[in-house]
């Protein structure tokens, strides 16, 4: 995934702890921008989101400026009218939730005919608009609505954060090698992997090399699960979630 | 998150494979870690089985709580799954800092304190099981209405769970055929029947060690609740006399559960109603198919009796099906490679070693027999040794000094006569060790290569002993005596089954086999005391010979034995010692028979009184104390029912440690040699 430069506190084990909290959490500690806690948690879901609410808002039809206008605008304005204030987790699915307030916020505006940036404090968090523009150009939207342009990316968003916060796992105990060379066992076809070079390249066994493949797709399920697990509001919603995600993810 | 994980530029592998293997779609160009996203989502709609099997719901799972406070000395962590036999948890055992399964078997309520009696019985059986392949039970008993196991915990995935995700390959489908039999073998030796082999059961953990589950569990809990039909097995697995008549099941109903789960990772399939052949369905070979038939066969008296049986002609026809072996991967010997393949380095040596010997005896014979027709009976002639070989060189530092000789070898024709018989019974032995390495090189016969090995220990030390003037002969003893030990060291390392195209005769046993109380006495502790002392005994009157002689000139002819007998010999005895304290102990079994062997060979004990002047009965006690109790000592080791109570049978001393030992000793001697000749 890409993500834009954020400088965030340089503190980079804050960073990867916001990293790996459940997003309802941050959810609630960015209610209080003012702490340190607060901005930073802010910063992560910014960080985290801002590229699938950039591609709704630009496949809404909004030029290339007036969409990271809009976008940082609406950041600034999660922040400012404390928007968060009335995101609980009882309110259901975070991925709704962002969305709908997007929906608000971009009515709003339109309302208010005012493009122009707004809200104060813009610098502590700045996008790379650039970047992003340029991802969305290749991107394959032409003939999906921007709603499911949206649920598309954010399901796409959940894969790169379930994939990103396995492989940090992997290497904080040190296995990054063993990931690298497992990574792909986890699409391949049911006869095409060959598990004699894995077991050659990382120095195991055959059979070590399959249980060590096997435990990396369990992990992942169980990585992916939690992502999903900490975008909804309780545990019976996360099969139906878990299912939706999926199915967003073939059609595309 | 590190920008850098996710850098546009990613691996241009990633960029060369533009479609996924799977769904052929092509890959979008920030695809996660470059991997199809929608092939990745669907992973997470697979159904997954833990340790699944039917759900039994008549009883709920307990809570981790709820069950926490009978086991104060555990951390229970998580409840990893249930299926037909009970509860499993993941626990940590505080006191010995290790993770552990906490298995609870759930019966219908039975207070009855006979079932009690049964299960501890059973469990006892259980827990005395200890084998590489087969989880260990730690502890058990019965808390509440709970029976319970604390098993060792394996970090890892079982056979169901590795078959699903991806399909075997014949080789790693035999690979493990062999762990699995030995398994089974060890247990059934026990009298432990497993009852439920399934892969399921079947444990691969983190380094790909194989690892069966779940032994015995089946008849344990029928010892505590024998109307729970739910545990009596798998019926696919399930021999067909474990369902018509339950009581008379014994270990080849296990046999048809490894037939049939050898067949399921062969093909992917279950038998079913139809045998197909495996060699139809997967490119395998066609005498597999007879194996699989055999093992799977209805009636018991026509399957494989043992397991080991099984895995000899398994690994007979992986080695000589011409498939390039498996990638050389670390701790994995690849199927191909059969276990007597070892035995050919100190096979070859031994046959050298002995036609060489055979052959100086019957150059010596030859020599002896001509001055004995000659008539040439004085003692006059400088001679090496005990018969005469002219081998052109007189140095006087390689003749016993004229009284010794006629003290000892004086040219009789009683004594020649003698001599000549001794020769011809040593030329016999060393043919007979040629003929044992050779049936030790094509390992058809464990008994025939473990008599090569002792007869060319013994001859060797014997040649040493009596030719230890000669140079030549002393080094070829010297060779001998280690491609012996070498040759025996690698044969009680390797199990008697593993021969292949042996019908040993391994006693049928259904009964736990114990050593019984008598036996014990008998074929254990009187020997082994008897080697202790025999070996204390020796020492000690070495240690004094030894320490009388430090006085000694250096340069007189005896020195040459000073120099080298009595280490060895000392040696030689410490090593009697340690492995009857290890026989004793029941633990390394090697080391016990090494002991006993060289015990037998004590005649260096009366040599080195001899040299040394020193003339006492005592010598002799010595020496036949720890002949009879060596060979006493050898012949029970060798029974395999002593052979099964010991804990260690494999190498007990790193290879390295006691190549090198070897290499050094004789390059020592070696060099002692060289250095007194210098002089």
């Amino acid at each position: 995934m890409e993500s834009p430069a954020m400088p965030l506190n340089s503190d980079p084990n804050a960073k990867k702890r916001l990293f790996l909290t459940t997003r309802w959490s941050v959810v609630a500690d960015a209610r209080q921008p003012a702490s340190q806690d607060g901005a930073d948690a802010l910063a992560s879901l910014c960080e985290t989101y801002w590229y699938p609410l950039y591609v709704y808002v630009r496949s809404k039809g909004h030029s290339i400026h007036d969409a990271q206008d809009l976008t940082q605008a609406f950041f600034a304005k999660l922040l400012e009218k404390g928007y968060l204030h009335s995101a609980q987790r009882e309110k259901g699915k975070f991925r709704t939730f962002l969305l709908m307030a997007l929906n608000r916020f971009l009515w709003n505006e339109w309302d208010r005919g005012n493009a122009k940036k707004r809200g104060g404090n813009m610098t502590h968090f700045s996008l790379d608009a650039d970047v992003a523009e340029h991802r969305f150009a290749r991107e394959a939207t032409a003939g999906l609505a921007p709603d499911e342009i949206y649920q598309r990316r954010w399901a796409l968003t959940l894969l790169d954060q379930a994939m990103a916060r396995l492989r940090t796992a992997y290497s904080n105990s040190g296995k990054e090698r063993e990931f690298d060379a497992l990574k792909t066992t986890l699409t391949a076809d049911r006869a095409g992997v060959s598990y004699q070079n894995i077991a050659q390249a990382l120095d195991m066994t055959e059979g070590a090399a399959r249980v060590a493949a096997h435990r990396l797709r369990k992990r992942f399920r169980e990585m992916f699960r939690e992502e999903i697990a900490s975008t909804v509001a309780n545990d019976q919603e996360i099969e139906e979630e878990i299912r939706y995600v999926v199915s967003v993810l073939s059609r595309g | 998150m590190e920008s850098q994980s996710y850098s546009i530029g990613m691996t241009s592998s990633e960029f060369s494979s533009p479609a996924c293997p799977r769904c052929s779609c092509p890959l979008p160009e920030d695809a996660p870690e470059g991997l199809c996203p929608r092939c990745l989502a669907a992973i997470n709609l697979e159904t997954q089985s833990l340790f699944d099997e039917q759900m039994s719901t008549a009883r709920p799972v307990p809570r981790i709580a709820d069950i926490a406070k009978y086991f104060p000395h555990l951390e229970i962590h998580a409840c990893l799954g249930r299926g037909g036999m009970g509860v499993v948890y993941k626990a940590r055992q505080i006191s010995l800092d290790r993770w552990v399964a906490l298995k609870l078997l759930a019966p219908e309520c039975q207070q009855n304190p006979e079932f009690k009696e049964r299960f501890m019985r059973e469990a006892q059986a259980l827990a005395k099981i200890n084998h590489p392949n087969i989880v260990t039970v730690h502890d058990f008993g019965q808390i509440d209405e709970f029976y319970f196991l604390l098993m060792e915990f394996v970090d890892g995935a079982n056979l169901r769970q590795l078959l699903n995700s991806h399909q075997f390959t014949p080789e790693q489908a035999l690979a493990i055929v062999s762990p699995l039999c030995d398994a089974l073998q060890y247990a059934h030796d026990r009298g432990i029947v497993h009852r439920d082999i399934k892969p399921e059961n079947l444990l691969m953990d983190l380094d790909g060690k194989l690892k069966v589950a779940d032994f015995g569990l089946v008849k344990l809990l029928d010892a505590v609740s024998p109307t729970d039909k739910h545990s009596v097995g798998t019926p696919c697995y399930m021999a067909p006399e474990q369902k018509t008549d339950p009581e008379n099941v014994d270990n080849r109903a296990d046999i048809y559960a490894l037939g049939v789960v050898i067949y399921e990772m062969l093909t992917g399939e279950l038998p079913g109603e139809s045998f197909m052949a495996p060699s139809v369905k997967t490119p395998v070979d066609a005498r597999l198919d007879d194996v699989v038939r055999r093992a799977m066969n209805p009636e018991p008296a026509n399957r494989y009796q043992h397991a080991s049986g099984l895995k000899t002609e398994v690994m007979f026809i992986s080695s000589s099906w011409n498939k390039s072996e498996c990638s050389s991967a670390r701790a994995e010997r690849p199927v191909g490679r059969m276990n007597v393949n070892r035995f050919i380095l100190p096979a070859c040596g031994l046959m050298i070693a002995s036609s060489l010997a055979a052959g100086l005896n019957l150059i010596s014979g030859l020599a002896l027999f001509i001055r004995f027709k000659n008539g040439d009976f004085s003692a006059s002639i400088p001679y090496r040794g005990l018969l005469p070989l002219e081998l052109g060189y007189h140095h006087p530092a390689f003749t016993i000094p004229a009284r010794y000789a006629e003290m000892l070898y004086g040219y009789t024709p009683g004594f020649v006569v003698l001599a000549y018989l001794i020769l011809c019974l040593a030329l016999v032995l060393n043919l007979l060790g040629v003929y044992g390495a050779h049936r030790m090189k094509i390992g058809s016969s464990r008994n025939w290569s473990v008599f090569g090995c002792a007869i060319a220990l013994l001859l060797g030390f014997f040649m040493m002993v009596v030719r230890w003037s000669d140079v030549l002969s002393a080094m070829l003893a010297l060779a001998q005596i280690g491609t012996g030990i070498w040759g025996l060291m690698m044969l009680v390392s390797v199990r008697s089954h593993s021969f292949p195209q042996v019908q040993e005769k391994l006693t049928d046993h259904s009964q736990v086999i114990e050593l019984s109380n008598q036996e014990h006495i008998w074929w254990i502790k009187i020997p082994g005391i008897g080697l202790i002392s025999a070996a204390g005994f020796n020492l000690a009157l070495l240690l004094i010979a030894a320490l009388g002689t430090l006085q000694g000139p250096m340069h007189s002819p005896d020195s040459w034995v000073q120099v080298n007998l009595l280490p060895v010999a000392i040696i030689l005895q410490a090593l009697v010692l340690w492995g009857s304290i290890e026989m004793r102990s029941k633990r390394g079994y090697p080391l016990a028979l090494l002991g006993a062997l060289c015990s037998m060979v004590t005649t260096h004990i009366v040599f080195v009184g001899l040299i040394w002047k020193i003339w006492s009965p005592l010598l002799l006690v010595g020496m036949l104390l720890g002949l009879v109790f060596g060979a006493w000592g050898f012949l029970s080791l060798l029974n395999p029912r002593v052979s099964g109570s010991f804990q260690r049978h494999g190498r007990v001393i790193p290879r390295w440690i006691y190549c090198c030992s070897g290499m050094m000793i004789i390059l020592l001697m070696i060099v002692l040699q060289w250095r007194w000749i210098m002089l």
